[in-house]
């Protein structure tokens, strides 16, 4: 469930109805970056951290790929979520299974073309905090009631992209990932291209 | 004559009483019968059966799905609102769904939820059963690390390995349906379908009633499409039922207009006056209202096909009333006495001959076809004692015969029909003609499929089939019936049935099957399910420990470990049956019983024949497993039925010939000859033209039979008045029961429509031939 989350959140900024924090954000057709991942379970002190890379194409899906505390490649695109090992793909999670999952994928697509609508019947706007030319945070919550079981809320922060997300799960688990290295744009590798075909 | 006057008064009486005996049952509303299963002869041999086919075919026939499409969400919802708003209140509708109250994944994840150790997927046993400790480990240590995958709906030390909310997830995605936001959503490519589920208040509504419901659900989809929807489709036994009344109101409102105002001119072309119809029509009144009247005193509920065939058998005796008033045809004048006395061994031979063949067919022991045998005999007997009784009365004065065109006719075919015994030719013709037919009847197949009698438009059986295969609703005709003596018990045999349908379900056979283990694991099942759970995951030094292990997080581990330890609550039916999550699968549960418990196993997208066959030898070879196919056994017993009447027929006209030959001696097959050969031709020429026979063209063999023996008798009695007299009795009833009956061959319901085919054929070849075998007297 929290891929779902992923997917809004890095699609999120251009489909928001704020006017400010939309025009800060930079549109582009690909974007590549890395992400450090802290978890903090429910009953587990120690915080969970893992890294790795993202390679994000308009329309194609995203790859997540995670690098410690172990190597593992997860693709995501409108047909579902597969897992990627040596360029062989398997399926863990398919839209056809999981309807919204395909509603998260056309938010997908929708972030170039600044879809404000897409992101209107699952999510809503609890506060925006967005200055003009300065990093801004918007905080979302659920508004279905099937995702509202899973998560509480979501804070979103960035400027001319999404840069940092907070998730706070239902089950009292909470996930804060951050992007760096961002670069717009920048064309896929092929191992990236091929995993995204 | 007193004599007579006296026993017309009798008979009054008589009347009288049966129409106050009806009046008086009428006044308490009592109905008929006209459930298809009240035919049968009960089930002896499981009395279950009968109790499980009524609670399938209720549940049905109140039901109704809507499916409202477009392909926006948004829209779809907005036009099923509206469609939901126009339904809502009117009489006949008991409760409309457009929306779900409450989320039914959460419904299920709070009530599953103590249960979990004891659940487990087919796939999740087989992967605990294969998989090394290692990848167990390897797999939930990823799964808690990534954003990926199943969510897991529950704190980590509740389910770790993330088992439980998969397997939620597993079921819900097995469903056709999807909740989307506050919709039950189904996909089909672009198109989204919002499921509206509607309940009928009752589930007999009489026929206005289910024409006023179709108008309602016409205009409710008006509603819909205006507010946007694309498509809009429906499901449900009521549609079917209310197009098969209209087909059959708009057939009787034309067919039946047709053949009345045939009939009409027919009788003003040859008496110019309406009278002598009536004078015809009076015994069929009053037998009707006899039959009707003792009949219901006789059997508690007369079945509305009793009703229906019963009153057409009795419709044979208009030859009564003609062969009567054909009488004014003599150059004699008209007396109504007379012609009594002259008519009296023909029609006496008619009623005879009828009431023996019945007599034969009420000795059945199927309910239905004892009732219609009683029915038809009291009717036909009851027209003939008023026919003899009360028409010479009531036709004491008759209007002059058509002037010229008639007679001269009539004095035509006196002299020029050709006879047997005087024209070779036709001698050879018929008797080539007989012997081809004969070879021909041999190709003559029999199709007793009740779907193929029924007439629903094609449109109500496509939408039907269309939301059958997109919400994969399971068939009511045919499913398995389960039993055993305890509920544990019943639970496993499911559970082994269960398994091979997922096979069948994986092979295509079927798309889905409803089986209550689906949802309720038998006890031995969670038992050994929390058993494999607690080998290979949580005993301490398994996979648990090494997975908290490798979160550093050993503690909570042992607090998992012991949550799963205590967690051993068992799930029972009772329980389930009582959430609101078995709600459309509650009726598949029959419970406890006079024999122990049982339950239905509905099956969806059933492919084939075949298959078919396949799941009968299951049901064979599984204890406590019946396979029940309902629409199968109606048709086999619509066969079984066919056969006994056709024998039955066969053995009541050689009676009838015995009859005949007792008074006729050795020109008796000049009575017989022309129905036999009518039958003859007609099943030759269903055989030639691949008609399939079916119960109803066997109704109208017998009814062929009974009247093509009438008009040989007629024309054999010499006493009745010469050969235009006779002749034109039998022509005026011919002419009427072809009018009447034949014209039901161009009824757009197959059942009427070979049965009027049938009388078309033999009742107009019998007319034809009769005077063929009349012996010429001068």
């Amino acid at each position: 469930m929290k891929t779902l989350f992923l997917w809004v959140i890095l699609t999120a900024g251009s489909a928001s109805r704020v006017d400010t924090l939309q025009r800060q954000l930079r549109p582009f057709k690909s974007l590549k970056g890395t992400f450090v991942q802290t978890q903090q379970l429910k009953g587990i002190r120690k915080p969970l951290v893992s890294r790795g890379t993202f390679a994000l194409s308009q329309g194609r899906g995203i790859l997540w790929q995670t690098q410690k505390p172990f190597v593992s490649a997860i693709r995501i695109n409108p047909s579902g979520i597969a897992q990627v090992k040596d360029g062989k793909v398997t399926s863990l999670v398919s839209s056809r299974d999981q309807p919204r999952l395909e509603e998260m994928g056309k938010l997908f697509s929708a972030l170039f073309s600044a879809d404000v609508e897409a992101l209107k019947p699952q999510f809503e706007f609890i506060s925006v905090e967005a200055p003009q030319n300065a990093p801004w945070k918007a905080v979302l919550k659920p508004s279905d009631p099937g995702m509202g079981k899973v998560v509480d809320s979501l804070v979103l922060t960035g400027q001319h992209t999404v840069e940092g997300l907070t998730l706070f799960e239902h089950n009292g688990d909470v996930t804060v990932i951050r992007f760096s290295d961002l670069k717009p744009d920048e064309a896929l590798s092929r191992e990236e291209a091929a995993a995204l075909e | 004559m007193s004599r007579w006057r006296l026993a017309a008064c009798a008979w009054g009486v008589v009347v009288l009483l049966s129409v106050v005996a009806l009046l008086q049952r009428l006044s308490t509303g009592a109905a008929f019968e006209t459930r298809l299963l009240a035919l049968l002869p009960e089930s002896v041999e499981n009395p279950l059966i009968d109790r499980a086919l009524e609670r399938v075919s209720e549940a049905g026939s109140k039901q109704v799905v809507i499916l409202v499409g477009h392909s926006e969400l948004q829209t779809a919802s907005r036009a099923a609102d509206a469609l939901g708003a126009h339904l809502e209140g009117h009489a006949g509708i008991g409760r409309v769904v457009t929306k779900q109250s409450g989320d039914l994944g959460n419904a299920a994840q709070d009530f599953y939820f103590p249960y979990r150790y004891g659940l487990l997927t087919p796939g999740q046993r087989e992967r605990l059963r294969q998989e090394p400790e290692e990848g167990l480990v390897q797999q939930a240590v990823e799964r808690i690390y990534n954003p990926v995958g199943p969510p897991r709906l529950t704190a980590l030390d509740e389910d770790p390995f993330g088992l439980f909310s998969e397997a939620l997830l597993e079921t819900a995605s097995d469903s056709p349906f999807r909740p989307e936001g506050d919709r039950l959503v189904v996909r089909e490519g672009r198109t989204r379908w919002v499921v509206v589920f509607v309940e009928l208040s009752e589930s007999g509504a009489s026929l206005a009633e289910q024409s006023a419901l179709l108008d309602l659900f016409q205009t409710a989809t008006r509603a819909a499409q205006e507010a946007g929807a694309r498509e809009v489709l429906h499901a449900g036994f009521i549609f079917h039922a209310a197009a098969a009344a209209r087909q059959a109101q708009h057939e009787m409102s034309t067919i039946g207009l047709g053949s009345l105002l045939g009939i009409m001119a027919l009788m003003l072309l040859t008496f110019r006056s309406p009278k002598p119809l009536l004078l015809a029509a009076l015994p069929i009144a009053v037998g009707c209202v006899v039959a009707l009247g003792l009949g219901q005193l006789i059997f508690p509920r007369l079945h509305l096909l009793t009703l229906v065939f019963g009153s057409s058998i009795i419709g044979v005796a208009v030859d009564y009333g003609f062969l009567f008033v054909a009488g004014r045809a003599s150059e004699r004048p008209w007396d109504a006495q007379r012609r009594r006395v002259e008519i009296l061994p023909s029609v006496a031979m008619a009623v005879g001959t009828s009431l023996l063949a019945y007599a034969v067919l009420a000795s059945l022991p199927f309910p239905i076809l004892r009732q219609m045998g009683v029915f038809a005999m009291l009717g036909l007997a009851a027209a003939w004692l008023t026919a003899l009784l009360w028409l010479p009365a009531a036709g004491a004065t008759l209007p002059q015969m058509s002037a010229r065109l008639l007679p001269a006719l009539l004095l035509w075919a006196k002299q020029h029909w050709p006879r047997v015994g005087e024209s070779r030719l036709l001698t050879f013709a018929l008797a080539a003609a007989a012997v081809l037919c004969g070879v021909s009847m041999t190709r003559l197949k029999s199709n007793n499929d009740i779907r193929s009698f029924y007439a629903s438009s094609p449109d109500a059986v496509r939408q039907g089939q269309r939301v059958e295969q997109l919400l994969r609703l399971p068939s009511t005709g045919q499913f398995f019936l389960v039993s055993a003596p305890t509920e544990e018990e019943l639970l496993q045999r499911d559970e082994q049935l269960s398994g091979r349908l997922l096979q069948a379900r994986r092979d295509g056979w079927i798309s889905d099957f409803q089986a209550m283990s689906r949802f309720v694991p038998s006890q031995k099942r969670q038992k050994e399910n929390w058993q494999l759970e607690w080998e290979r995951l949580y005993k301490p030094g398994t996979a648990a420990s090494r997975v908290f292990k490798a979160l550093d997080a050993s503690e909570t581990g042992e607090i998992a470990q012991r949550k799963m330890q205590s967690g051993t609550l068992p799930l029972l039916p009772g329980a389930w049956l009582q959430s609101p999550l078995s709600g459309p699968f509650r009726s598949l549960w029959l419970g406890q019983g006079s024999q122990g418990f049982s339950e239905l196993i509905t099956l969806s997208g059933l492919q084939g024949d075949s298959m078919m066959h396949a799941l009968e030898q299951v049901a064979k070879a599984s204890p406590g497993v019946v396979w029940v196919d309902h629409v199968g056994a109606l048709s086999a017993l619509m066969s079984r039925f066919q056969t006994r009447l056709t024998r039955l027929m066969v053995l009541g006209y050689a009676v009838v010939a015995l009859l005949l030959f007792a008074r006729y001696r050795g020109s008796s097959w000049r009575a017989l000859a022309p129905a036999l050969l009518g039958c003859i031709f007609t099943a030759g020429l269903f055989g030639a033209l691949k008609v399939e026979c079916n119960l109803f063209c066997i109704f109208g063999f017998l009814l062929s039979l009974d009247m093509g023996v009438d008009y040989g008798i007629y024309l054999q009695e010499t006493g009745a008045g010469d050969f235009r007299v006779s002749f034109l009795g039998a022509s005026l009833s011919a002419v009427a029961t072809l009018l009447s009956f034949g014209l039901l061959a161009l009824s757009q319901t197959p059942a009427l429509r070979t049965f009027g085919l049938t009388v078309l054929f033999s009742i107009g070849a019998a007319w034809l031939l009769a005077p063929c075998f009349s012996k010429r007297t001068v």
